[in-house]
């Protein structure tokens, strides 16, 4: 592998990991805020 | 925090972030011994240092939640918060160093100290966080009980190095006598503007998570009120 298929893995891998929990910290927010409102 | 205010705090978080993604992957040089491969520490050691203050922020807000006058139920949503942000961290040091490992020393994993305890680490907050799903009577005060018994580990993982024999380096910032590893000033911005914008990326996460704890709580409470109140109603009629 080169120096920049690693820093790929590794950058790549950092974005989708915290990248799916922040929209789900988003996701989960408007959800819990949507229900408190007696929204669907 | 107002929703306004969190709001600016998330475009800070971004603007960090992309600052630190141009410094880490354009503008710093390649390191003489690891080619480009050194760009990974810069994401590497921020995981680690956010994982730590995450543990430390969860300990604090335990022990706060344990002593009588400061209780309040946003200190054990803090807790909560703190420890999901920092299992997330851990694991990411994890993959990362794995990353740097098959890169540095031609394997993805060895038995070593550093990585040993933090995969213990990782393990115990990931049982922690299973521990506050469980729930029920007295959770808050066995959750911050763990948490003060589990940041205990914080400290043998970061001293691993130098308390066994290790062939992980000593610091990736500092070494023993507390001098900068890194000598190349651009290498030292990209490291620093990983560590800002990972601390202000675990606020952000933070506050947002414990608001959604906070609500879902005052959820299961208005729930179990009405609950409550429909059985006393049934009773009585």
């Amino acid at each position: 592998m080169t120096d920049w298929a690693y820093v790929a893995l590794g950058y790549g891998g950092t974005i989708v990991v915290l990248g799916g929990y922040c929209l789900r910290l988003v996701l989960r927010a408007r959800q819990t805020r949507a229900s408190q409102d007696g929204r669907p | 925090m107002t929703p306004a205010r969190q709001r600016a705090l998330g475009v800070a978080t971004l603007l960090a972030l992309g600052a630190f993604a141009v410094l880490a992957l354009l503008i710093s040089p390649k390191d003489s011994r690891h080619g480009d491969a050194v760009r990974l520490l810069y994401v590497h050691a921020p995981t680690a240092w956010t994982a730590y203050l995450a543990y430390v922020v969860a300990a604090i807000a335990s022990a706060m939640w344990l002593w009588p006058r400061t209780r309040r139920p946003s200190w054990d949503h803090l807790a909560g918060a703190a420890a999901e942000f920092g299992v997330l961290s851990t694991g990411l040091t994890l993959f990362l160093g794995s990353v740097w490992a098959k890169e540095s020393w031609g394997t993805w994993w060895q038995w070593e100290a550093r990585l040993t305890t933090t995969a213990v680490l990782f393990f115990v907050y990931l049982g922690y966080l299973a521990l506050r799903r469980l729930g029920g009577p007295g959770a808050e005060r066995r959750n911050a009980i763990a948490a003060l018994l589990a940041v205990v580990q914080v400290p043998i993982v970061h001293f691993s190095v130098t308390w066994w024999r290790s062939i992980h380096q000593e610091g990736s910032v500092f070494n023993q006598r507390g001098e900068v590893e890194i000598n190349d000033a651009t290498m030292q911005w990209a490291l620093w503007s990983g560590v800002i914008a990972f601390t202000l990326l675990f606020l952000w996460c933070c506050l947002l998570r414990m608001r959604t704890l906070e609500l879902e709580s005052s959820a299961a409470e208005t729930a179990l009120d009405a609950a409550i109140r429909e059985r006393v109603g049934t009773v009585n009629a």
